[in-house]
């Protein structure tokens, strides 16, 4: 693990942080379909071909509902974490926008970037009632997308409605 | 041995160590002791794993992220051996 990861992992799996992730029934079964259903919704409010809800532990993104998503991402159900946007938009504790990721120099060497052909990204955070963030809701296109404070407005949405969602799903 | 895909390693005993020293930070120690001790003192991360998903819920998670990581890791060799042959 370069160092970079490693300091990236450290940041993300800080105990406070943890100890709230952990506080939630994360695997409980029901909890996947109806952020799989949020993430259908948010999708069609937005157009976009994928949608997301995950959170980020010390070194992945964990998906736990999703849109559009198949192959090995959908199989390991997440990503390695330094190879997420999701992370990115968790560590800024904001909604973070990509218009254009072919323009973007810092994720030229993205190897997600480059396998999946992701172009455009918008995603807010998910923040519990101690203002930990936890993880994201996002939006993915295969075009380049401008995103307005309207797509973020239903992001936002989308993530209350997750936290909602895991608040009945505590420990 | 091919090249690890994308640069991705597969996760091992020492990321695993490293992990809960990270997430359980000064009880990171005492924690990695008893998940060593109950797993029979193995170096085989695929015997601790399960030892770590039926530990504490924030050990639970630690070992989720390094399972993702390992799955991440076997889709794309298996993609990678498949262009190569």
């Amino acid at each position: 693990m370069g160092s970079s990861a490693t300091d990236l992992f450290d940041r993300l799996g800080a105990p406070s942080r943890m100890r709230r992730l952990a506080a939630y029934d994360l695997f409980h079964p029901d909890l996947s379909a109806r952020l799989d259903d949020l993430a259908s919704r948010t999708a069609q409010r937005l157009r976009t071909p994928v949608s997301l809800v995950s959170v980020i532990l010390d070194s992945s993104q964990y998906i736990l509902g999703a849109h559009g998503v198949s192959g090995w991402v959908i199989e390991a159900r997440g990503v390695p974490a330094e190879w997420s946007l999701c992370s990115t938009t968790v560590l800024a504790g904001a909604p973070y926008c990509i218009r254009d990721t072919t323009t973007e120099p810092e994720l030229a060497g993205n190897p997600l970037v480059r396998m999946s052909g992701l172009r455009s990204y918008a995603g807010v955070p998910l923040t519990d009632n101690t203002g930990q963030h936890l993880g994201a809701h996002c939006v993915i296109d295969d075009v380049p997308r401008d995103f307005t404070a309207d797509d973020l407005e239903v992001l936002t949405e989308g993530a209350v409605e997750t936290m909602h969602i895991l608040e009945r799903h505590r420990s | 041995m091919p090249p690890d895909p994308y640069g991705l390693r597969l996760p091992t005993m020492t990321d695993a160590r490293d992990g809960i020293h990270r997430v359980h930070g000064d009880d990171g120690p005492r924690v990695w002791a008893e998940l060593l001790q109950k797993a029979g003192a193995t170096e085989d991360l695929d015997r601790l794993l399960p030892v770590m998903t039926e530990a504490d819920p924030v050990t639970r998670l630690c070992a989720q992220a390094l399972t993702i990581r390992r799955a991440a890791h076997f889709h794309l060799s298996a993609a990678q051996d498949l262009t190569r042959s």
